[in-house]
């Protein structure tokens, strides 16, 4: 086997002593990730809020929702301006909390993008069968997880512009349902009144069950925004970090508070509360309903390219989280190779790859997305822990910080007490998935502990030049 | 049957086994061209200072420290200077 030096050399080129990600992605890169990444939930799943809490119940778990991802927002831009690592919340975890509580947090980016990336999959081969009924959705589920691989293998500088480019126009055409429904002229094509009327049979679609109903519709309100917190994973790779990452990740998040708005306006103005409640496609059946059938070809388009978007960001993110661990050796070393052309983690994600259709294969659309989003809310659940401690850890003024978020640590309780109301509206409504994914949870914590990482080369596990924390 | 999604389908399946093979024989040239240890080499990163918060203050710091400490061989240098 030839050196390292000499084999990073075939042609005699000059030396190269280390492999890294490339650094070349802006706030604009990182916006694309956290938007793709979401914006498929504005196109589908935010809708069963409605049939749990009817009209108002949608729009208290839009906004309750738009407060919790306010906050994981705020600690994520504070403690990623920080931390220039992929992995984002892992290696967060890893550098303030410790290695079990990084090794678990890995795990959750893991599979709540797998199996996000799986879900948006299997709904473009559905899309593909709406589009012609002699479309096989599987070869257009392959096609289109295969695609984005190649696209994140290629290099993220391509396949976050590419990202860019389509969750741009995924989100354009949510503003053009808005104005091609004609908002100004209520009553001509949107038809909120008469929809929100109290109905012959004494039902009133705006609180239909009442304040047990808003607290069930919390468990599909996170869907309008979930995923955000995704753009953490680009940390290693922004030019810069303390910039692009706040910015990217704020703005992101100022978008799909107004996408989130838009949607439900647009969705409970058009469509009535029973049918939008049980939607696979809720925008979609909203552009039906304007009778023009512009809007419909349209907002088809929008729906596919959010789907492709989010899974493309999904693949991103769950391949640094997966990098990061095997740079760390919490999985085999094996996983932190870097390709020494495109300067991706190519090995992660080509392993990942057949996890992901895995999933897909199944089918199982409402397990896969459950588990999930059960993975997304345990990580937000730890994440003020997180805060709290890196504050404690390193107060203001000891470590360089490209953002500071206000009212510390406000967010951080608001943001538990709001992870915690969520955590009963699911126990309520999937309570069986809840307990069967705690458990996987705790099961390989106890395989971590006791055999994982007594191989752990333990003195490369922190190589950041930080400095000592107080108190150590 | 509708012919045309049919040959679209078959398209699908088409472009998935180039897509595979493209990923496939790229990784294996890679594996075999270079060291497995330059490909696992990679650290993680570094924070640009002049565009923090703080930049000030801890660029104060560190020089105070710079000042306040005589140059000693740590162990931590010695490990930076075999990597």
């Amino acid at each position: 086997m030839a050196t390292s030096e000499a084999a990073a050399t075939p042609q005699g080129a000059p030396v190269a002593r280390r492999l890294s990600l490339l650094r070349v992605l802006g706030p604009m890169h990182v916006w694309a990730l956290g938007v793709g990444i979401v914006l498929v939930g504005e196109f589908m799943g935010w809708n069963f809020t409605v049939a749990k809490g009817g009209v108002f119940g949608a729009l208290v778990a839009c906004w309750f929702a738009g407060i919790l991802y306010s906050c994981v927002a705020m600690i994520d831009s504070e403690v990623s301006s920080t931390v220039a690592s992929a992995g984002g919340q892992y290696a967060q975890m890893k550098h303030i909390v410790g290695p079990l509580a990084a090794f678990v947090m890995g795990l959750f980016l893991i599979f709540e993008y797998c199996m996000l990336a799986s879900a948006d999959a299997i709904v473009i081969g559905a899309i593909m069968a709406e589009l012609n009924a002699n479309f096989q959705p599987l070869p257009w589920v392959i096609l289109s997880l295969l695609f984005l691989t190649w696209l994140n293998y290629r290099g993220v500088h391509l396949s976050l512009t590419f990202n860019f480019v389509i969750t741009a126009i995924a989100f354009v055409t949510i503003i053009i349902l808005l104005f091609g429904g004609e908002f100004w002229n209520p009553g001509k094509i949107f038809q909120t009144s008469e929809l929100f009327a109290v109905q012959p049979d004494g039902v009133d679609p705006k609180a239909p069950y009442g304040w047990l109903g808003f607290l069930a519709a919390l468990q599909f309100g996170i869907w309008y925004y979930l995923g955000i917190e995704g753009t953490c994973q680009t940390a290693e790779e922004c030019r810069s970090v303390p910039r692009a990452l706040p910015i990217g990740t704020m703005s992101g998040l100022i978008t799909l508070l107004i996408a989130a708005t838009i949607t439900w306006f647009v969705g409970t103005g058009l469509v009535d509360w029973v049918t939008l409640g049980e939607s696979a496609f809720p925008l979609y059946d909203a552009a039906l309903n304007t009778g023009r059938q512009w809007l419909v070809v349209i907002l088809f388009i929008g729906t596919f390219l959010s789907c492709l978007a989010s899974a493309n960001g999904c693949i991103n993110d769950a391949s640094r989280a997966w990098f990061a661990m095997g740079r760390d050796q919490f999985v085999p070393r094996f996983f932190g190779g870097v390709h020494p052309r495109y300067r991706t983690p190519y090995r992660a994600i080509l392993f990942l790859v057949p996890i992901t259709l895995g999933f897909g294969y199944t089918g199982l659309l409402d397990q896969v997305i459950t588990f999930s989003i059960i993975s997304g809310l345990l990580m937000y659940a730890i994440m003020p822990i997180n805060m709290i401690r890196f504050r404690r850890l390193y107060p203001m003024g000891s470590i360089p910080r490209g953002y500071v978020h206000p009212f510390h640590p406000a967010p951080s309780i608001v943001l538990l007490l709001f992870c915690i109301g969520t955590f009963i509206a699911i126990y309520f409504g999937y309570w069986k998935n809840l307990i069967a994914a705690m458990a996987f949870y705790i099961l390989v914590s106890v395989w971590f502990i006791f055999r994982r990482y007594k191989v752990v080369d333990r003195s490369k596990l922190y190589t950041m030049p930080w400095p000592r924390p107080k108190g150590y | 049957m509708d012919t045309a999604a049919e040959v679209l389908n078959w398209v699908a399946w088409a472009a998935v086994a180039l897509l595979a093979l493209y990923l496939i024989l790229d990784a294996a040239r890679v594996e075999s061209t270079y060291d497995n240890d330059l490909l696992v080499s990679s650290v993680e990163g570094e924070i640009e200072k002049e565009i923090l918060i703080h930049a000030e203050t801890i660029s104060a710091i560190e020089k105070e420290i710079a000042e306040e400490t005589p140059s000693v061989d740590t162990g931590a240098d010695k490990s930076k200077e075999v990597e």
